[in-house]
């Protein structure tokens, strides 16, 4: 035990010697879970399309189309008028909008004809989203426009025949012939339109209550702390290179010691890493998500559990290889899917479901979803004692093997 | 004390030790002389249970490093070719690792620790990470780590190599030292005159296979009170030995087109007869070197090289 005890303190003091490496372990996680927390949350503005309209039929129909995406009627649109297409061009140039909508000379009487006719949208090259957006919207508009023009052709064509020169305005006898032939068509399709044969309704989610443990930004933490858990892992594991490559190891080989013992140093020495991420965790959880500090104590010994099982699954991954840069492609072509699928990166919440349930069946992902559980306040204790024993009797196979390739061919070239 | 058997390591079909076998005495110093890859390393591996034997057996103290091989190590110190340090660490914390690895604790750990930092310079600077120190003070600490726990069985892999002149004495007193206070050390060198200066017994050692074992004194009288004669320039090899045979206790030891190397008694004396006898042959002789009887000398006999080639 003493051995044991001496060899992980060594590795300790190695650790502390080098600060720049832990801070980084959890720095990096820390960085990328609070960017993808600030990335991804619902807190920011709505984006909107800023479209510059360029009005050269100055119709009626035309004012109505500018109206339709102006004044706060669309939430994603912003409408301004600008006099000519080079003034428009110009805006688009400087980066002020995301597309230019051009209503050519004749749309409203070609509308009223229903002969052909064109809207030109001219896309800021330089955004990607937004004017796509625009497109789809224009692109919706012209079928609504399309549905108009059949209903309400006629009579629009039947009012604009009445026109008489000498007089402002349309005779009363030909503008009441038009609202009857409308008011006949809207009762045909009343049917339809009262009340609606399709009806749109939008919910809008309530928004968590603060004092729940769900809430989004805690739904990243633990996700975050199995980041920083699969970098110390594989940063800890990689030391048996180092130790070769300093000679140390062959000197271990010649003491009166079982390597295991060698080996079960680095192991203690990770936990304690460990301990001092997982302490970092749940004071955010219980500081910055209002965890009640309950809760804390079985979170926390789960992640300096789960941490040093997989730290023992990639000391195994080391011998993989047999050189160390062959090892490490081998952990890092490892780590990283484990992070993706594991809910690291992105929470289960949030992925595909077939992407969740299989990322649930690594140790990561296993031990990610029951610590949103003991953070949660929902944590089955037979759920937990089967996911703990999933994870430790592999943990424990891997790290006997990695003991007994440590003190065979690796220690035998060191 | 060391006892080595018929000792075999082979790699698949090449073989690092051939049927090695030696003993080594407490409080005296038994050396393993030859060149790079003549097998002294992989000897000390065996020894040190790095490497496990193909065949034969080697036993430390009685123990057998593979059948009781914690027993075996207890007594061992290890100075290897290689630096085995943890360069973050300082002089003072490498040293307490691996004594307490070793068993040593509490005050005794600490005392051993300023004992040893002081034998090997290094008291002043026991603190600093040995990332700073320089090659030498590697090297005394390196030294430093494997006698530590006082052992009774010292190793040392070419402690020497690379080296300043300084620290490649106080190393060679420390060694002397560890012998004088009970130690049985083994030492291996390919430097002819380490070996010549420092060890008390010697095997040669050449592709793995002991070639000549004995005190100096018997490993020179192998030689006889011949001196060694090379002669380099152009010969016609079979003509020159010819030639040479017909002048009194000449041994050809290497006959090549550019190098004849000869064994002589009194050569000094002999000199004008051999170069008449390969002026005969037409034979034109560029440089001579006579060297007196040495390791060296003997190390040429018996492999027809030197042995830094």
């Amino acid at each position: 035990m003493s051995f044991l005890f001496q060899c992980a303190m060594k590795d300790l003091r190695r650790r502390l010697a080098d600060p720049v490496s832990l801070v980084l372990w959890l720095g990096i996680p820390l960085l990328i879970g609070g960017l993808m927390s600030v990335f991804t949350s619902g807190d920011g503005p709505v984006p909107k399309a800023h479209v510059l309209l360029v009005d050269e039929d100055q119709s009626l129909l035309s004012g109505l189309l500018a109206n339709a995406g102006g004044e706060g009627r669309a939430d994603f649109l912003d409408i301004e008028r600008v006099a000519t297409e080079a003034e428009g061009r110009a805006r688009m140039d400087a980066g002020d909008a995301s597309a230019m909508l051009v209503v050519p000379k004749g749309f409203g009487a070609a509308f009223i004809d229903g002969t052909p006719t064109t809207l030109r949208l001219v896309k800021n090259p330089s955004e990607r989203i937004l004017p796509n957006i625009v497109q789809t919207a224009v692109e919706m508009l012209v079928e609504v426009a399309f549905y108009a023009q059949r209903l309400l052709g006629e009579p629009l064509r039947q009012l604009r025949g009445q026109t008489a020169d000498d007089r402002p305005g349309y005779p009363d006898s030909a503008v009441a012939a038009v609202a009857t032939s409308i008011n006949q068509r809207m009762r045909q399709l009343s049917r339809w339109l009262n009340p609606p044969a399709i009806a749109l309704q939008t919910v809008n989610a309530a928004p968590a209550a603060p004092a729940q443990t769900s809430s989004f930004a805690l739904l990243f933490l633990p996700g975050m702390v199995f980041m920083a858990v699969l970098f110390i892992s594989q940063g800890m594991a990689d030391d048996v290179w180092d130790e070769k490559a300093q000679g140390t190891l062959g000197r271990a080989v010649s003491l009166p010691h079982d390597l295991t013992l060698f080996l079960g140093g680095k192991l203690v020495a990770t936990s304690v890493v460990m301990a001092a991420v997982a302490l970092v965790a749940v004071a955010v959880a219980a500081l910055v998500f209002a965890v009640p500090i309950g809760r804390t104590p079985i979170a926390f010994a789960w992640c300096v559990f789960t941490g040093t099982a997989i730290y023992c699954f990639f000391q195994l991954l080391q011998f993989a290889g047999t050189t160390r840069t062959g090892a490490n492609m081998v952990s890092t072509m490892v780590v990283f899917p484990a992070m993706m699928l594991g809910g690291s990166f992105f929470p289960f919440e949030v992925m595909p479901r077939w992407m969740a349930g299989a990322g649930r069946w690594l140790p990561n992902g296993q031990a990610v979803a029951r610590l949103k559980d003991l953070l949660a306040g929902t944590a089955d204790p037979h759920a937990l004692a089967i996911a703990a024993l999933a994870i430790a009797v592999p943990a424990a196979i891997a790290f006997l093997l990695s003991a007994r390739l440590l003190g065979g061919r690796f220690a035998g070239e060191a | 004390m060391i006892e080595v058997q018929h000792l075999r390591k082979s790699y698949g079909e090449l073989v690092a030790v051939d049927d090695a076998s030696f003993h080594a005495e407490p409080g005296a110093i038994f050396g393993l002389l030859g060149p790079n890859g003549a097998g002294k390393s992989t000897t000390i591996g065996c020894l040190s249970g790095l490497l496990k034997p193909s065949s034969g057996s080697v036993r430390v103290l009685g123990h057998d490093v593979v059948r009781n091989g914690v027993a075996a190590r207890r007594a061992l110190g290890i100075v290897p070719q290689e630096l085995a340090l943890y360069d973050d660490l300082s002089a003072l914390e490498n040293l307490r690792f691996w004594g307490a690895a070793y068993g040593l604790g509490g005050a005794d750990l600490k005392r051993r620790a300023a004992e040893v930092l002081e034998l090997v310079g290094l008291a002043d600077r026991a603190r600093e990470p040995v990332k700073r120190y320089s090659g030498g003070m590697r090297r005394r600490l390196n030294f430093a780590c494997g006698v530590m726990h006082r052992p009774r069985v010292l190793l040392l892999d070419e402690p020497t190599v690379g080296v300043d002149p300084q620290s490649r004495v106080r190393l060679l007193e420390l060694v002397r030292e560890q012998a004088a206070a009970g130690a049985c050390v083994l030492y291996t060198t390919h430097y002819m005159e380490e070996a010549q200066d420092l060890c008390d017994r010697l095997a040669i050692i050449d592709h793995g296979k002991v070639i000549a074992l004995g005190t100096l004194q018997e490993l020179r009288d192998m030689m006889g009170a011949r001196d060694l004669l090379r002669l380099s320039g152009t010969f016609d090899p079979p003509a020159a030995a010819a030639a040479l045979e017909g002048v009194d206790r000449v041994e050809i030891v290497t006959a090549e087109p550019s190098l004849l190397i000869v064994a002589v008694e009194g050569a000094s004396r002999k000199l004008p007869a051999i170069f008449a006898a390969l002026a005969a042959t037409g034979a034109e002789v560029r440089e001579t070197t006579l060297s007196q009887p040495s390791l060296e000398s003997l190390f040429i006999k018996l492999t027809g090289r030197e042995l830094r080639e």
